[in-house]
């Protein structure tokens, strides 16, 4: 008894203590005040021969970093384009004073990481090794030797990546955008092949060094445990003798947005997801006065994991992983691109291709037609002053703002006051740099997926064309499929060939097929049963329960279930029942009176289109073993036009004859998709007719 | 291609100089709440900004072999929303108060952080807390993060080209260890999960005493603790038990080989070679072992595969399993090469790795770049936080953050050439042939 008063008495306690510490959770917490954000100022300097040095010290890491960053307008690539890839794999490899394989030995034996680039060069390491990392940074810069051979080990690689590109479908889709957007007047524009690789040559990677690498052209970054003094130093020691020059600067044509929507598709095969995407040039320079009311518009729009586009089409519409969208300014001529995060554009559910598009530019257009709400306009801007903050934990941002102001000749306290435009814009900015630099209406929709999906994306066209492009970026006539000199009945007689031929086929009085489908979470029981001459059942049921029934005897085709009964004697659903209740319709096809149409070869199959009026029914029988691997009904219901899917799988013998254990069914337009897998088929076990009922 | 790949790492890693220590320094205080939450505390005032991060103990190793993909679909899960959170507003609070989040799941834990102005500690702690506690575990959210993730592995693995490699290797690699089945589970897996299964999943590891609590950057230590108190104190510990798998794995015992098909133009080579747990004294004599192949600019594979024209890329992938687990190469061939060739040349790196010492240049360049790798690592706030929970999660020990370099520094050429011989041998290993789907014409 004792015992249990203290065990109350405990519990009690317990409560006390536990109502104490009760947190009421509802109440969201609010921000603890705001701390000051701090902008340290690079040391800059400038050398005799017109290099420029930034330096961030930053002691608390026994690291430094170097980086050497040319500001150039090189000369269009023309029939080499390429060249500057090429230049940057092979620059850097060997200099004046070491081979290959001392560099690396060299490099490798302090740890540090060193390249060069047709950008420039850079290297990173353990202070300890600082000294030996300039040594041989700037022997790569100021003294490489451009081989043959490595050019050619290079040529072949890069004719390796077209290769592996070819194969990507975010490759292609990126390859395709650019070249459209920006045209092959201007550098972005330029497109790699395997044509213009070959056409490098040592001389043009040496034209291009002596040419463009020049100390009045570039700026030194250095970033870490160093003093300025240490810095001024190192400069001059490492860089102090590379000679000026003059450098030419090329004027290229600026691409134009498309003065109406085109529509541009790639065809890859049999494509599970397409990438799309939805991109024009923009002019948006560093800088711009309405810079960060672009900023807050694309955070909006397409700016992460609480954009319009990634709430719409991959929290409502699961449509894709992730759909983003940027504004990217440039120097010359800014972007405005779709994103899947990781640089190509989103990738989506094939069947969705249109739909995604349609959803993108109806939340663009509503950028335009309707205001931002100040809340979203609040949330915008804590996310791009948030991003700000975080991005001055690294150093190296501050050597980069310092650059940035430089380069675009802007004010020195840019940075400094970034917090203060951004806490400035309004709605209205908001809306406005929407209407100025939303324009879907002027835009290249590039598709990379299955041309079976080209007829959804006319629409978005002005022209109500789709046009095709190859891996070169030619436009092209949309594939074809490869005619082949077969008749339907040829086919079809393979096909009955390869299932077991006519006499094994009749020799099948009944079969009972007893199969499991997975619909939607739900495991479903279902059966066949076929009884010569004209017997036939379908039944589908969950745990015992009939869900679904249709029974054919000849006279009358009858459904019954949960759905309600439904009975025919004659018309479209009887004619279809009757042609259906046999070993192998297919066999009858020819005799049925419809339109029958050998489309030619796709996808390693003969295609034939049979035309039952409301519905249309397209068989695909693999060239190589002739069986039904494939078929579609196209049936217009009230709701529209819909596609059915079947595909054949796992053919195995049973009683003389092939089935297939596997059927996938699929709607795409509703993204249902059924698996059936056959559990048990048993042939000519003398059914009676009394069980098709 | 391959140089600006490394271009990029750099700029990657010199995104991370931020105000920490060097190695050894980093100074950290830890504790345990009576329901079990360990919580880490790691103060760096040099910007005001702070890292709220949790690491349940729970991978795709423990999902049930007919449920695979589990822990990753519930990563997803856990943004829909909780009590207090409505669906859709996890993201959008976190960024419209400045701050970003993610979360991965490996096969043997599932991280979530919020990167936050310091000012908004309280917010992420109070979050966290709810999804700890009454996340929004409920059927419309399961349908649609079905979908997402159905969509996430079309575009990593089916699409991608070799996407699924890694898969196929760890299938053949493995028999019955959970390691056997890919972190982003199967697709007929994941549609046909019930509530149920989600929901048990949720109540099993989802709890204080599975979990590790970091928080690290601009912050008073008391502020912290206090907070910490108010939001996580009254969660109740777990009270189902937490599966841990026990299963051995045998040896492989003999090399499996076998090719796959796939949309793809280049044949390429991936072998995974059986590796030890992470932690261990041969763990680490493998990595430097890797890193001979495959690290610097006169790495064995580099020089003898890319260098000589026959591989377009090679890659030498050292993964830390909790559990013993794998260890990967791969190259891709260059244009007009097949995989034989290229397969041949791996081999022939293999063998001598088995036979002979690394020279000791190679021994210096390993742990020069090893050297290099931890204190760089160690600039960045983020990779702080990751490495001192994952020290608690694995070994109870946040602390190995501070003596990384230790378990390098005590390793010999002799046991480099050990650790080759034992694990880098054919009946160890799985070899795996990409090759083109043949044509139709």
């Amino acid at each position: 008894m004792m015992k249990k008063i203290c065990n109350i008495i405990a519990l009690l306690f317990c409560v006390i203590v536990l109502h104490a510490q009760t947190v009421d959770r509802s109440i969201r917490p609010s921000a603890a005040p705001a701390k000051e954000i701090e902008i340290k100022d690079a040391q800059t300097f400038t050398l005799s021969n017109g290099l420029k040095v930034f330096v961030v010290e930053d002691h608390r890491a026994p690291i430094v970093y170097y980086s050497l960053q040319l500001d150039i307008k090189p000369a269009l690539e023309g029939d080499k384009a390429g060249m500057r890839d090429l230049f940057t794999e092979v620059i850097g490899t060997a200099t004046q004073t070491r081979t290959k394989e001392q560099l690396n030995k060299e490099i490798d034996m302090i740890g540090a990481r060193i390249n060069a680039s047709s950008r420039g060069g850079s290297a990173s390491g353990l202070k300890k090794y600082e000294s030996k990392m300039l040594e041989l940074l700037s022997d790569m810069m100021l003294y490489p030797v451009f081989s043959q051979e490595e050019l050619n080990l290079n040529k072949e690689k890069a004719r390796s990546a077209l290769e592996l590109i070819s194969s990507d479908a975010g490759g292609i889709g990126s390859r395709l955008s650019n070249t459209l957007v920006y045209g092959s007047q201007y550098p972005d524009g330029e497109i790699e092949t395997v044509e213009t690789i070959d056409n490098v040559m040592v001389a043009d990677l040496e034209h291009f060094y002596h040419t463009y690498f020049a100390p009045n052209v570039t700026r030194l970054v250095i970033v870490g445990s160093i003093t300025e003094a240490e810095a001024r130093a190192n400069a001059q020691k490492y860089f102090g003798q590379w000679t000026k020059r003059e450098v030419p600067v090329s004027k290229y044509v600026i691409p134009q947005a498309p003065p109406q929507t085109k529509v541009a598709m790639f065809h890859k095969e049999g494509a599970v997801q397409s990438i799309i995407n939805l991109t024009y040039p923009i002019d948006y320079k560093p800088g711009a006065p309405d810079a960060e009311a672009i900023s807050v518009a694309a955070t909006t729009l397409g700016g992460g994991m609480t954009g319009r586009l990634f709430l719409n089409l991959r929290e409502v519409h699961s449509y894709t992983y992730g759909a983003y969208c940027r504004l990217t300014e440039g120097e010359q001529v800014g972007l405005f691109s779709l994103s899947n995060g990781r640089g190509s554009g989103p990738s989506v559910k094939a069947a969705a291709t249109d739909s995604s598009l349609t959803q993108v530019i109806y939340e663009m257009n509503n950028m335009i037609s309707t205001p931002i709400t100040e809340e979203e306009l609040k949330g915008a801007k804590a996310f791009l002053a948030g991003y700000f903050g975080r991005s001055l934990m690294q150093s190296a941002t501050l050597a980069r703002y310092a650059v940035y102001i430089d380069k675009y000749n802007l004010p020195k306290d840019y940075f400094k006051n970034y917090l203060k435009r951004i806490e400035a814009v309004t709605v209205a900015d908001v809306q406005a740099a929407a209407k100025k630099y939303f324009t879907p209406e002027n835009a290249w929709i590039v598709v990379v997926g299955d041309k079976e999906h080209a007829d959804g994306l006319k629409p978005f066209a002005a022209d109500q064309t789709v046009q095709f492009y190859d891996f070169n970026v030619n436009a092209v006539a949309a594939p074809q499929t490869m005619t082949t000199d077969l008749s339907a009945e040829q086919i079809i007689n393979n096909y009955v060939k390869a299932i077991g031929g006519v006499e094994a086929i009749e020799a099948v009085k009944d079969f009972k097929i007893t199969a499991s489908m997975n619909a939607m979470g739900q495991n479903l029981e279902v059966v066949r049963m076929f009884k010569a001459p004209h017997y036939s059942l379908n039944s589908m049921g969950m745990s015992g329960m009939v869900i679904q029934k249709a029974v054919f005897d000849g006279v009358a085709y009858k459904i019954s279930g949960m759905a309600g009964n439904q009975e025919f004697t004659e018309g479209a659903e009887f004619e279809a029942a009757k042609a259906e209740t046999s070993v192998c319709p297919e066999m009858n096809l020819l005799k049925s009176g419809y339109a029958v149409t050998v489309k030619g070869i796709e996808n390693d199959a003969y295609i034939l289109e049979v035309d039952k009026g409301s519905t249309k029914t397209t068989y695909y029988f693999d060239v190589n073993t002739g069986l039904l691997s494939r078929q579609t009904n196209v049936v217009e219901t009230p709701q529209g036009v819909v596609q059915q899917v079947s595909e054949y799988e796992d053919y195995r013998l049973v009683g003389g004859i092939l089935f297939p254990y596997t059927v996938t069914q699929k709607v795409p337009s509703m993204g249902v998709e059924m698996k059936m897998v056959v559990k048990d088929i048993v042939v000519n076990t003398g059914l009676s007719a009394d069980e098709f009922k | 291609m391959t140089k600006k790949t490394l271009i990029l790492s750099i700029f990657v890693l010199i995104a991370g100089f931020t105000a920490t220590g060097q190695e050894g320094n980093i100074k950290f205080t830890e504790y345990d709440l009576p329901n079990g939450l360990h919580v880490i505390l790691y103060q760096d005032h040099s910007t005001p900004n702070v890292i709220t991060s949790l690491m349940y103990h729970v991978g795709s190793k423990n999902e049930d072999p007919e449920r695979t993909g589990f822990a990753h679909l519930f990563e997803h899960l856990m943004f829909e929303g909780s009590k207090h959170i409505n669906r859709g507003d996890f993201f959008k609070i976190v960024s419209s108060n400045g701050g970003e989040l993610n979360a991965t799941t490996s096969f043997d834990r599932t991280y979530y952080y919020e990167f936050m102005p310091a000012n908004q500690l309280e917010l992420a702690l109070w979050m966290e807390a709810e999804r700890m506690l009454h996340a929004n575990v409920d059927t419309i959210g399961v349908t649609t993060q079905k979908g997402v993730v159905i969509e996430e592995r079309k575009q990593v693995v089916d699409n991608a080209p070799y996407g699924t490699w890694m898969e196929e290797l760890n299938k053949r690699l493995f028999t019955v260890h959970p390691y056997r089945w890919h972190i982003i589970g199967s697709p007929e897996h994941i549609r046909n999960s019930s509530f149920e299964d989600v929901y048990n999943f949720y109540k099993t590891y989802y709890v204080p005493n599975n979990c590790v609590l970091v928080i690290a950057g601009d912050f008073e230590e008391s502020t912290a603790r206090e907070l910490v108190q108010k939001y996580f104190g009254d969660i109740p510990a777990g009270t189902t038990p937490i599966v841990r798998p026990t299963v051995v794995e045998p040896p492989l015992g003999r090399e499996v080989r076998d090719v796959v098909y796939d949309k793809i133009q280049l044949p390429a080579v991936f072998i995974g070679y059986r590796s030890p747990a992470m932690g261990t004294k041969d763990a680490y004599a493998l990595d430097l072992l890797t890193s001979v192949l495959s690290s610097g600019k006169s790495a064995r594979l580099k020089t003898n595969l890319d260098d000589k024209g026959l591989a377009m890329q090679t890659i030498a992938l050292n993964m830390e399993f909790e559990h013993p687990g794998a260890l990967y190469m791969v190259a891709i061939a260059n244009a007009g090469k097949t995989a034989e060739e290229i397969e041949n040349a791996m081999n022939i790196e293999m063998e001598r790795l088995c036979r002979e010492l690394v020279s000791e240049e190679e021994f210096q360049m390993v742990k020069a770049a090893k050297e290099f790798e931890v204190a760089s690592e160690l600039t960045s706030l983020f990779s702080v936080a990751n490495k001192l929970a994952e020290g608690q999660t694995y070994f109870k020990d946040a602390g190995r953050i501070n003596n990384q370099l230790e378990n390098y520094s005590q390793l010999t050429r002799e046991d480099l050439l050990n650790v080759a011989a034992k694990y880098l041998v054919k009946e160890n290993r799985v070899v795996l042939y990409f090759l083109p789907e043949p044509q139709n014409n």
